[in-house]
């Protein structure tokens, strides 16, 4: 049985993560891989969508909090986007709204990193 | 003289230590938690909180050895949902953890013991006891009535 699965694209000047599924202590690790491929290859502006995520614990979150520090201080950020009622009060229970933003659709949070970006010339 | 209300255990089984049970211990918590009579949000609440105890057990009491196993009874009295974990591994009383202060865990960027403040901000109450030979229990209680 497949519980999650991820898939990442490139939507410049962001990589957006695509979320399926149950995040849990289980499935995590595939996401902290994900980020961290990211990392590696100097990709600092992301946005991580939970339309299809059905569920998250805490080892889900702790993944967000293991990256937010280094992508930060790169100037990039983790944008979330697209979360359903119940996964959305699991973060809102721990009080992420704090430290993350949340937006309801992808182009809000596309829109906010294009705003952000310096130009160039 | 009091009445005594009726004990009753609803689901009882082993698990094996390992993060591939999570997803089904999650579905029989909120089944049986929809079947007591929580709203929808409530059991997957409980749902979540089981996922975290479970967790915990299944990484630090086990140190992630999957060959170990714990057993999870679900048992309801009056207006009382109860949740029991028995395991035999290394003992860990989580209700002396204490409570975090999630604004200071941001600015230091923290990780773990997240677990742990879902499951008090989600249980009315929580007890750990440590019996005989190396026997964890973790009891978990939510009252139906808010």
């Amino acid at each position: 049985m497949s519980q999650f699965s991820l898939s990442v694209r490139h939507t410049p000047p962001t990589q957006v993560i695509d979320l399926n599924g149950f995040l849990d202590a289980h499935t995590a690790p595939q996401l902290e891989q994900a980020f961290q491929e990211m990392l590696n290859a100097q990709h600092f502006n992301i946005i991580v969508n939970f339309r299809d995520l059905a569920y998250i614990s805490s080892a889900g979150l702790g993944v967000f909090m293991a990256f937010i520090e280094d992508v930060r201080s790169n100037h990039g950020d983790i944008k979330l986007v697209g979360m359903s009622p119940k996964v959305y009060n699991v973060f809102d229970l721990l009080g992420f709204p704090m430290l993350y933003e949340i937006y309801d659709d992808e182009h809000q949070a596309q829109r906010k990193f294009i705003d952000s970006t310096p130009s160039i010339g | 003289m009091q009445r005594q209300t009726p004990y009753t255990v609803r689901f009882k089984q082993e698990f094996l230590a390992r993060t591939e049970e999570l997803h089904s211990i999650r579905q029989t918590v909120e089944g049986e938690a929809v079947r007591f009579g929580f709203d929808r949000e409530t059991a997957f609440r409980l749902a979540l909180a089981v996922d975290e105890a479970s967790t915990n057990i299944i990484r630090h009491s086990y140190g992630g050895n999957p060959a170990q196993h714990f057993e999870l009874e679900i048992a309801t009295t009056g207006d009382q949902f109860i949740v029991m974990l028995t395991d035999h591994g290394k003992s860990f009383d989580p209700t002396l953890l204490p409570r975090l202060d999630m604004q200071r865990y941001f600015e230091r960027c923290a990780r773990g013991g997240l677990g742990v403040h879902i499951i008090k901000l989600v249980m009315d109450d929580v007890t750990y006891a440590v019996t005989g030979d190396r026997v964890n229990q973790l009891r978990m209680m939510k009252h139906l009535a808010a």
